[in-house]
């Protein structure tokens, strides 16, 4: 019990020494000395309303090196790195993927004439991004991830190289040495035994290696800072991404509750994928185009990615249920909140009403006002990183 | 300028959302993590409303805790946490209505600040700094 007592308040001091590093001293104060703080806050406000701009990255375009902050979201789908820039937020992105080619004179040559991306390492030419899509539609088969299940992959050895390489294209190192850069972080899995602790230090330490100034913000959290701030960032923040759902109740723009579920997109795909025989990959470029969940399936791949679109709502609203219900963590809130949808996974149309539906039959301890979907889901947990950076900034 | 609120708490969250709410009724405040700093604060600032949020903290903590509520007995003293923790400080001179259990009702904190800061006991007896350092010392048995 001592040893226990001894290694708890062990904890405490390393956390409040942190704390105080972070902040800036022992006490903290809200008096005059937080006025260039708020500023930096209000700049941030104002860049929340801004629209955002999104690009895919072409092949064979520079990466801009960033003057300003920059949000950067690296997801189990795409990578998207964000600024803002005069009258609106800009948002280039990738898809977080590759695909190997053994390394010949000949492949180097159709690599290049083609103009894929790609690098090189050891016996192998690494496709990356868009490109590892198109060689994996051309083959048939599915491409690899450098992610899985929202945190980095312990099934590819070179995962964290690929996401540098992936990187890289979308923006170069700051024009101003130590740029804040604010990463997107999932939180600790509800149904597994994965940590983020991993994850993001190792991410830490690349973006740090790059000249930047690292933070880290949940991405439930990011996506309450992209869209709530007419709500005073009090809601609820979810991400339905490829790997994982990332949820987070936000009041005040506190995080109250951080979770995720290592269920969504990919899920989704490989589930009806298995269902019907065909590859995840060209399941997920069926859904993305075509799934409409307000309509009736009208063959067995809709019918089977409405089956699991129901179910990851379904398992995720229970989830949210049954981690809201089991913690004291939740201040008494007066208003009823909203709830924000955002993420890739929550793009077909549909799926706001289809969680609606879901959000009827579970009963929450706190009242909800709503559900929205984001102004720009996909890019969404960029953007709210970008506004967390934007606030360390100065 | 010295601030009128300090609040206690070990809890980063807890703490941050009281004072943003305090912030937001338009009452400056100083968030400490630890019981010393809390001391330290109080003798620095005279403020007039303490507010000790319990949750998660070591017994040991509580006691001094409750020490501490011996000493400002001229200021405002405002104890939040579980009902079986916040219970017991109503035998420390602390009055029920300012021993509020959990759920953290950040409304209802701010309330029960400015109600304490406008009566006539904090309001009329600022506390003298050399007579609340003796005090706080003895209470947390620094000499």
């Amino acid at each position: 019990m001592a040893d226990e007592r001894d290694f708890l308040s062990e904890q405490r001091e390393r956390f409040e020494t942190f704390k105080g590093q972070a902040l800036g001293g022992d006490t903290q104060s809200t008096g005059e000395s937080d006025e260039k703080a708020d500023e930096q806050i209000e700049k941030a406000k104002e860049a929340s309303e801004k629209p955002v701009m999104a690009e895919e990255k072409e092949i064979g375009e520079g990466a801009e090196s960033p003057k300003g902050p920059v949000g950067l979201d690296i997801g189990t789908s795409h990578i998207v790195a964000a600024q803002e820039k005069g009258t609106h937020i800009h948002a280039v992105k990738q898809l977080n993927a590759f695909f190997t080619v053994p390394k010949s004179k000949f492949s180097r040559s159709i690599l290049n004439k083609n103009q894929v991306m790609y690098y090189e390492r050891e016996n192998s030419f690494y496709v990356i991004g868009y490109s590892a899509e198109s060689f994996a539609n051309m083959f048939n088969m599915n491409n690899r991830k450098p992610i899985k299940g929202g945190l980095l992959s312990s099934d590819e050895e070179e995962g964290l190289s690929v996401i540098q390489a992936i990187v890289n294209t979308l923006i170069g190192k700051p024009r101003n040495f130590g740029e804040p850069l604010c990463f997107v972080i999932p939180g600790e899995p509800f149904d597994g035994r994965d940590s983020v602790v991993y994850h993001e230090s190792v991410i830490n330490r690349f973006v740090g290696g790059m000249g930047y100034s690292p933070i880290s913000i949940n991405e439930g959290m990011a996506v309450v800072m992209s869209e709530l701030s007419a709500d005073d960032y009090t809601g609820i923040g979810i991400s339905m991404g490829g790997g994982m759902c990332n949820v987070c109740l936000s009041y005040l723009s506190f995080p109250v509750i951080t979770y995720s579920i290592q269920t969504a997109g990919d899920y989704v795909d490989s589930m009806t994928g298995r269902a019907v025989g065909e590859p995840a990959t060209k399941i997920k470029g069926i859904k993305e185009q075509e799934l409409d969940l307000t309509k009736e399936p009208k063959d067995r791949i809709m019918t089977a990615l409405h089956i699991f679109y129901e179910e990851l709502i379904f398992r995720l609203l229970q989830s949210l249920q049954r981690v809201l219900t089991s913690t004291d963590k939740i201040p008494k809130i007066s208003n009823p909140i909203p709830i924000i949808l955002s993420g890739g996974t929550a793009t077909p149309n549909g799926c706001k009403e289809s969680f609606e539906k879901v959000l009827r039959s579970i009963k929450l301890p706190v009242e909800i006002s709503g559900v929205r979907l984001a102004g720009d889901p996909l890019n969404a947990p960029a953007k709210g990183a970008l506004i967390m950076a934007m606030t360390e900034a100065g | 300028m010295p601030s009128q609120v300090i609040i206690f708490s070990t809890d980063s969250l807890r703490g941050g959302i009281i004072q943003e709410v305090l912030k937001r009724s338009g009452l400056e405040s100083l968030l400490a993590g630890r019981v010393l700093e809390a001391g330290q604060a109080i003798v620095d600032n005279a403020p007039r409303v303490v507010i000790f949020d319990t949750k998660g903290i070591f017994p040991d903590e509580i006691n001094l805790l409750k020490n501490l509520c011996h000493a400002l007995r001229d200021t405002g003293v405002l104890v939040l946490g579980d009902r079986s923790i916040v219970d017991t400080f109503s035998g420390e001179g602390i009055q029920n209505g300012l021993c509020l259990s959990d759920p953290l009702d950040p409304d209802l904190i701010a309330s029960k600040v400015k109600q304490m800061i406008l009566s006539p006991k904090t309001k009329e007896k600022p506390l003298q700094r050399d007579d609340l350092e003796s005090d706080l010392k003895q209470f947390l048995k620094l000499d």
